[in-house]
């Protein structure tokens, strides 16, 4: 990239596979899903099109394993009020999106939980041949009790939740880099598929997990898939900083980003000699787009109504694993003692740039926008101030969180890329092929 | 209900295939004729095979699956990989939503281990693949029989034999009980109100079980058929127990028709003391089909085929299914009783070819190799659709899962010469009637 030249964004749609994706009461918004069925692959062809005109980087496709139940000891208000349910596997979709497009990349959430490390690099292998190398995948080890109360175990000690990531991706790693290039030989009149002396054996025996075989797959287009992580507490920032080749975090405002950037970026480089421009950071937005400022402020106003207070209470009941019914409404959020996902409740806490926050406005700002900045205005609003998240809180581009589907990513593909496009923040064509190009490119 | 010409049973048609290299006769990735310009880990092949056997009616795309490579033949895997004997083998939950995208009525059966996975994970896959292909999947109940899977899988020991089918058993209750988890009008979806779902018509599952727990409703709402079509293939007494009492349609291996007829008679009788009736479950037995416009061409077909298969490469493939190291035996030596861990029902087979007369192991190597012992029907489309009709009368099954030679022609050629030949006999449907897997396998 030349000198002078502006710092340019990735993008990246971020959606489930579900009734309504982050965003809770979605689905009521007259523009959500007109005709479309999100359980049917149309909707996701539609979905991937759209976002390929758009020319992201990827669809990032989010998941949790089960009904959230903390609040009040029951899914009820989950269910109630679709708080993220249903919500179906998320790998199925994944080749119906890439056999829709010929560049958009996926990234798929798959949790280390309940899934031996020899069948998930199996399933991430085939998907990214299937992709021609599009996958990245993004790495969770789950958290909740929900999920564990649903797959029948008993939840793991958090201390030690890293090491046995760490060792997971060991094994993962082994397994892909198992078939040396060229083991593939092919040899139609010998018969001779492949030659067995370069297609070596993992045999693991370590702490946590066990594995003693060849990997079933050739190697796939990508060799791996694009590693992507979500790292917020120390441990979880070194895991990331380590692994990933990118990394989502979620906070409110510029100040919080470059110092999340600033951190990351010593571990990146510092602690584990990771080479510059290797490792991109992305932080999460929710756009909302209008002809005009006036219009962009009533689509908001509208959106903020579909909320249900009910709804979003489980919803951060669910995440912060804390039972919001044990609090009244107007009780201030930053008194209460939380454990959960670390990094969002840190933001939560200084959405209003260290103000008072009450149970009742953090479960209504959650609820719509997981506490990401929510950038409401025309496109030229939306840029300025992605604009300043990318000079000035060290992002290296934005996971996009959605509104009502598909007409968000509509809209932002059809008002906010050119505008991105026109001050050279943007990619104007796709120049690579697979996932790992396209998030190399700049 | 359809039937054919008065008094004709009608057959059920699938194809036998595996998202790999090969399907399951060895050595066709090398014919010269195989998946010319098309590479089985990329989508275009699949979309193509999919609209192939939709053109030609079939019930359903039948995806086997193993999850680690054979070892087992000179406790090795290198014969495995030298010759690709069902290595490298894919995922094949990927493939069922493009095959599906690339068909209407097709329906898609998919095999996927019990063992390794979890009740709760397991119903939440399937469901939402029947959504994504609008009500047209069965899944394959398999348990894992081979040492190389649970190495694989970091499992210090084999599940025993017996205990594999307990687990399935419990395995499959839960997997029912997420299925019917939400009632059918639990989703009222009232924009205006908010609410999506009555929480009260959404049951939490709870099972403390033997093997088991969970402890939630399911995470998917109810699918086109809620549940997908139960398929198994057990062939040992208590195999067949299982399956007399949970498949909807069953999967065999019999080399003749007196041993389809044995199989078919048993099972049938099986579901009857379950409660079920006899025809409730249907019983689809392996074919491999070489066919060509004379008898000669397809003979000779056949012979190069088989001419192509090293020997290790065909021991390699049997050794890993029925659990023995058959590289102790001598190749002239008879192969006898021998107690496999392994699938029990192919050693039988291949033991029943010559209806109880010794078998060779160079012999028995010679039909595993091209069909894993299944029948050969070779010749011009009436040689095969004469076959075919004795052996679904005298067999007493209800129709035949087509093995792959070289792919996508040997469909191909199987859909524009045999079909419509089955089809002239009233012994296959001429359109579908319906648009789910479970409509298909009912419809007669």
């Amino acid at each position: 990239m030349a000198a002078n030249q502006p710092k340019k964004t990735h993008l990246l749609g971020f959606i489930q596979h579900g009734v309504n994706s982050h965003a809770t009461g979605m689905w009521r918004h007259p523009k959500d899903k007109v005709n479309w069925d999100f359980a049917r692959p149309e909707y996701w062809q539609h979905m991937a099109r759209t976002m390929e005109r758009g020319l992201f980087d990827a669809m990032f496709i989010a998941d949790e394993l089960a009904p959230y139940n903390t609040y009040s000891n029951s899914s009820d208000e989950t269910i109630r009020w679709a708080v993220q349910c249903p919500t179906h596997e998320p790998s199925t979709i994944v080749p119906i999106i890439t056999t829709a497009t010929k560049h958009l990349g996926v990234g798929i959430t798959l949790s280390t939980a309940f899934e031996h490390p020899y069948s998930m690099s199996r399933r991430l292998s085939s998907l990214d041949h299937l992709s021609a190398g599009r996958i990245a995948w993004n790495i969770v080890s789950s958290y909740s009790k929900s999920e564990w109360e649903a797959y029948g175990a008993e939840l793991t000690e958090r201390a030690a939740r890293y090491d046995q990531l760490e060792e997971y991706m060991e094994v993962c790693y082994k397994l892909w880099d198992s078939w040396e290039p060229g083991a593939v030989v092919a040899d139609k009149i010998s018969g001779i598929y492949a030659d067995p002396s370069r297609v070596h054996e993992v045999n693991h025996r370590g702490h946590y997990y066990r594995c003693r075989g060849r990997h079933f797959c050739t190697p796939s287009p990508q060799g791996r898939p694009v590693m992507w992580q979500a790292g917020s507490s120390p441990r979880g920032r070194d895991f990331a900083a380590k692994h990933a080749e990118a990394i989502f975090a979620v906070h409110p405002n510029v100040q919080r980003m470059r110092q999340y950037s600033d951190d990351l970026n010593e571990r990146m480089f510092t602690k584990f000699n990771r080479p510059e421009g290797s490792v991109k950071l992305i932080f999460g937005i929710q756009p909302i787009v209008g002809a005009s400022r006036a219009e962009a402020l009533e689509k908001q106003d509208a959106i903020r109504a579909l909320v249900p207070q009910q709804g979003a209470l489980a919803l951060i009941s669910g995440h912060f694993g804390l039972d919001f019914s044990q609090y009244k409404p107007d009780e201030i959020i930053q008194n209460i003692e939380i454990f959960g996902i670390q990094g969002m409740y840190e933001s939560i806490v200084h959405s209003r740039g260290g103000g008072a926050v009450t149970v009742a406005e953090a479960a209504q700002l959650y609820g719509l926008q997981f506490s990401m900045p929510q950038l409401v205005g025309t496109s030229a609003d939306i840029v300025d101030q992605m604009e300043v998240f990318l000079d000035q809180g060290g992002a290296d581009g934005f996971m996009l969180l959605a509104t009502y589907t598909p007409g968000c990513f509509e809209e932002f593909a059809d008002f906010v890329v050119p505008e991105l496009q026109r001050r050279e923040r943007f990619r104007t064509r796709y120049s690579g092929s697979t996932l790992r190009d396209h998030l190399l490119e700049y | 209900m359809s039937s054919g010409a008065v008094g004709k049973k009608m057959m059920h048609l699938l194809s036998f295939v595996q998202h790999g290299v090969i399907n399951h006769a060895q050595l066709m990735w090398a014919h010269p004729r195989d998946k010319v310009g098309y590479d089985y880990a990329r989508p275009p092949y699949w979309q193509d095979l999919g609209r192939i056997l939709e053109r030609g009616k079939f019930d359903a795309l039948f995806l086997a699956d193993v999850l680690a490579p054979y070892d087992v033949y000179k406790d090795s895997y290198d014969d495995t990989v030298r010759y690709a004997v069902q290595c490298p083998v894919h995922d094949p939950v990927a493939l069922v939503p493009i095959i599906g995208c690339a068909t209407e009525k097709l329906g898609i059966g998919i095999t996927i281990s019990t063992t390794f996975d979890t009740p709760y994970g397991m119903s939440r896959r399937l469901s939402t693949l029947d959504h994504l292909t609008e009500g047209r999947l069965g899944w394959n109940v398999v348990t894992s029989y081979s040492q190389n899977e649970f190495k694989a899988m970091g499992m210090k020991e084999m599940v025993p034999h017996e205990e594999r089918y307990e687990r399935a058993d419990e395995f499959i209750e839960v997997c029912c009980r997420l299925w019917d988890s939400w009632e059918d009008d639990a989703i009222v979806a009232d924009a205006e109100t908010g609410i999506y779902a009555h929480p009260e018509k959404v049951h939490r599952v709870v099972h403390q079980g033997k093997y088991y727990n969970c402890a939630s409703p399911s995470f998917v709402r109810p699918s086109p058929q809620r549940r997908p079509v139960i398929w198994q293939a057990g062939q040992s007494p208590r195999g067949r127990d299982y399956a007399a009492k949970h498949a909807e349609a069953v999967f065999s291996i019999q080399p003749t028709a007196k041993a389809m007829r044995s199989y078919a008679d048993d099972l049938r009788a099986r579901a009857v003391s379950q409660g079920r009736q006899p025809q409730d479950v249907k019983i689809i037995f392996a074919l491999q089909v070489v066919v060509d416009e004379t008898r000669e061409a397809a003979l000779e077909k056949l012979a190069k085929m088989r001419a192509k298969i090293p020997v290790d490469a065909a021991l390699a493939i049997m050794s890993g299914h029925i659990g023995y190291d058959f590289s102790k035996l001598a190749l002239d030596e008879h192969v006898g009783r021998i107690e496999v861990e392994g699938i029990r029902g192919l050693l039988e087979a291949v033991l029943s070819t010559y209806d109880g007369a010794p078998v060779t192991l160079r012999e028995a190597a010679n039909f595993y190799g091209i069909s894993l012992g299944a029948p050969v029907a070779v010749g011009d489309p009436t040689d095969v659709a004469d076959l075919m009709e004795q052996l679904l009368d005298d067999g007493h099954g209800d129709g035949f899962n087509i093995m792959a030679t070289y792919v996508p022609g040997c469909y191909q050629e199987f859909v524009d010469l045999v079909v419509p030949e089955l089809q002239k006999r009233g012994r296959f449907r001429k359109e579908y009637t319906g648009s789910t897997l479970r409509h298909h396998l009912n419809e007669y």
